[in-house]
């Protein structure tokens, strides 16, 4: 038994995912009501990407509209708008409470892989076009520093509330190799012991797997 | 212990059970009967539930009304949608959907573990199960109610509600590994009953009483907590984060310690608890869309009230029950230490005020009420007379109120969401 435990427990990427069923919640516990509402809702996610969640609702679009105006006059030129989140590279890198971070872009992935959708995220080390195009934003961050970067704008609001010490820039008028251009690559960090922590730090070198396929 | 009293955190809110509550045993082919492991039962097959206590979680029930004033978009016009918009689609993407799935391993294992550490382990999922539970049960409800005057909203508490009644199913589940489960469905059931009348939240609630006492299977009336709603949204928030850093806590340990691993259970945890994360995020939502809730000597001292909760039942709840974690291979007072400093530090991103909990002095005081709050359960134990009892117990109890009334006087750490600050002073800001 032990054994059989132990290769379950390595194998903690890859887990149960081989059975389609939909996940068990007790059978009481989710009546028919909810059933059908978890189909309509899954009809309704099938028809409506994200960005519908912002223009089923009037107010929302009127509040947003300035914001993506610059985005829209991009989109119809047919470049993807980009946006950033950056911070010096220890609060990356370097931080007990940011290792979530490294289980959020996994479990991203993931679920992009079993959508069969293209991933439209990624970590910039020390991006070129901090200083070259946003001099003012690139003084308030300390080097060496790190970009999550996204197409995904409600993505990037929902990281932005995560994470909050990181500054957000709306990328206007780059293309995506700008955009996906690193520069230095980052140093080896030294991640204090902590006395309290029941486990060791994530192998350092785990934002690298989530670099632009260039620079990998 | 007043303080102590009203908040308990999600993982840390583990039992919301009335006494009296009743657990139902599945099947007399136990390993291990419920009446061997000294369950007190009611009658053939059904567990009386744990003594009811100070630091006993509870269901929560809260001012529905208010709450629909809170996120109504016609009185507040003005409620910043934009983040709780983005928390929707998070949800919306079901991160989780086939995450739940169990498999032949759950039963062996629980076959395997035997004597006390059956107990404690059988404890450890009855609570988190009720907590769980507890959490489907207040969103649910939410969700029911915020239908019309915030859609938006509403549909994320009925996301929640749904990600909370997965994780109680799959935990009832591994309890009939134990051949023991909690009658979640008929509670439900009941629920369901009471909601199809036009009637409000608490005359629905009490309705769920009026059916169990109907039936006769509750012996005492189930109790439910109430509370105003900005004190649910501090209180919920805490208790998600705290969740959070207790179940990725406890996975990367086993991860690491494969031989401690001696349940499956523990296995599904690191994708588990980014519900537990992102539910904590939407709460971040609501009350950054409510700056007053954060802002100003009120909403500071609220703050710092909501965490010493929270951090203190969690640290007496968990102390009084080492055994558990000793038996996962986890030093109690390390683990708590750990999750207690990141809670607090995801919190400053967030409240404009929490206890400098890395002061040496903060965990000095909080171990001088694990051994005051031992004392009390030794006592609770003792074969004094009940009156002899409650005189013992007042001067340990005014310890307590002295000692948590010092943590909170402790010099705080002013802090808060860079969203927050004026425009001038984002500026300044480094990153």
């Amino acid at each position: 038994m032990a054994q059989s435990m132990r290769t379950a427990a390595t194998g903690t990427e890859c887990r149960a995912f081989s059975s389609g069923r939909r996940a068990a919640a007790p059978r009481a516990a989710a009546p028919a009501r909810r059933v059908q509402q978890q189909q309509q809702q899954q009809c309704m996610r099938a028809a409506a990407p994200a960005p519908m969640v912002a223009a089923r609702r009037p107010t929302l679009v009127q509040a947003v509209a300035s914001q993506q105006s610059s985005a829209q006059q991009q989109q119809a030129s047919g470049e993807k708008v980009w946006w950033a989140l950056v911070a010096n590279a220890e609060f990356y890198c370097a931080e007990v409470q940011n290792e979530s971070v490294a289980e959020q872009l996994r479990e991203k992935a993931r679920y992009f892989r079993e959508q069969g959708k293209e991933q439209d995220f990624f970590l910039v080390p020390n991006p070129k076009w901090l200083d070259a195009k946003y001099p003012a934003q690139g003084k308030q961050v300390r080097r060496p520093c790190l970009a999550l970067v996204s197409t995904d704008t409600t993505w990037i609001t929902f990281m932005k509330l995560r994470l909050d010490r990181v500054l957000k820039i709306e990328l206007v008028g780059l293309t995506t190799e700008e955009v996906l251009e690193a520069g230095e690559a980052l140093p080896e960090f030294k991640r204090p012991e902590i006395k309290t922590s029941p486990y060791p730090w994530y192998s350092a070198g785990w934002w690298e797997k989530f670099y632009p396929p260039s620079s990998q | 212990m007043q303080t102590a009293r009203p908040v308990a955190a999600k993982a840390a809110r583990p039992t919301v059970i009335s006494r009296g509550r009743v657990v139902r045993a599945r099947a007399a082919a136990a390993a291990e009967s419920p009446e061997d492991m000294g369950f007190k039962t009611m009658r053939d097959g059904v567990k009386v539930a744990a003594d009811e206590t100070l630091l006993t979680p509870r269901f929560y029930t809260t001012d529905f009304d208010e709450m629909e004033q809170i996120f109504s978009q016609q009185i507040n016009p003005n409620l910043n949608m934009a983040e709780l918009d983005a928390m929707l689609a998070e949800f919306r993407n079901d991160y989780n959907q086939r995450h739940f799935v169990r498999n032949e391993t759950f039963k062996a294992a629980a076959e395997n573990i035997t004597g006390p550490t059956r107990k404690i382990f059988i404890e450890f999922l009855e609570r988190s199960c009720t907590a769980e539970f507890s959490g489907f049960l207040l969103y649910k409800e939410l969700g029911r109610r915020l239908k019309d005057c915030n859609p938006c909203v509403a549909e994320i508490f009925m996301l929640l509600s749904r990600d909370e009644a997965r994780h109680a199913g799959f935990l009832n589940k591994a309890l009939s590994d134990f051949n023991l489960a909690l009658d979640l469905g008929f509670l439900t059931k009941n629920r369901r009953g009471g909601s199809d009348s036009s009637s409000g939240g608490w005359p629905r609630l009490a309705g769920v009483h009026g059916s169990w006492a109907a039936r006769g299977l509750g012996l005492c009336r189930r109790k439910y907590t109430f509370f105003k709603p900005k004190f649910i949204i501090y209180a919920t928030y805490l208790s998600e984060k705290i969740g959070y850093w207790r179940y990725i806590c406890i996975y990367r340990h086993l991860q690491r310690n494969p031989d401690s691993q001696i349940y499956p259970l523990f296995e599904y945890f690191e994708n588990w608890c980014q519900d537990e994360n992102r539910h904590g995020d939407f709460l971040a939502a609501v009350l950054k869309a409510k700056p007053d809730l954060l802002e100003g000597t009120v909403a500071k001292l609220w703050s710092r009230f909501f965490c010493l909760s929270v951090y203190i039942t969690m640290y007496l709840n968990d102390n009084q029950r080492s055994a558990f974690y000793e038996s996962i291979g986890m030093n109690t007072k390390l683990f708590n230490q750990h999750v207690i400093i990141e809670t607090n530090k995801s919190t400053e991103r967030l409240f404009p005020a929490v206890p400098d909990v890395e002061s040496p002095e903060f965990f000095m005081r909080m171990d001088r009420l694990v051994e005051y709050n031992s004392k009390l359960v030794a006592l609770g134990k003792s074969d004094l007379p009940a009156p002899l009892q409650s005189l013992a117990r007042l001067p340990i109890i005014e310890r307590m109120v002295a000692e948590i009334f010092q943590i909170f006087i402790m010099k705080p750490k002013d802090c808060g969401s860079v969203d927050m600050l004026p425009a001038a002073e984002q500026a300044q800001v480094m990153y």
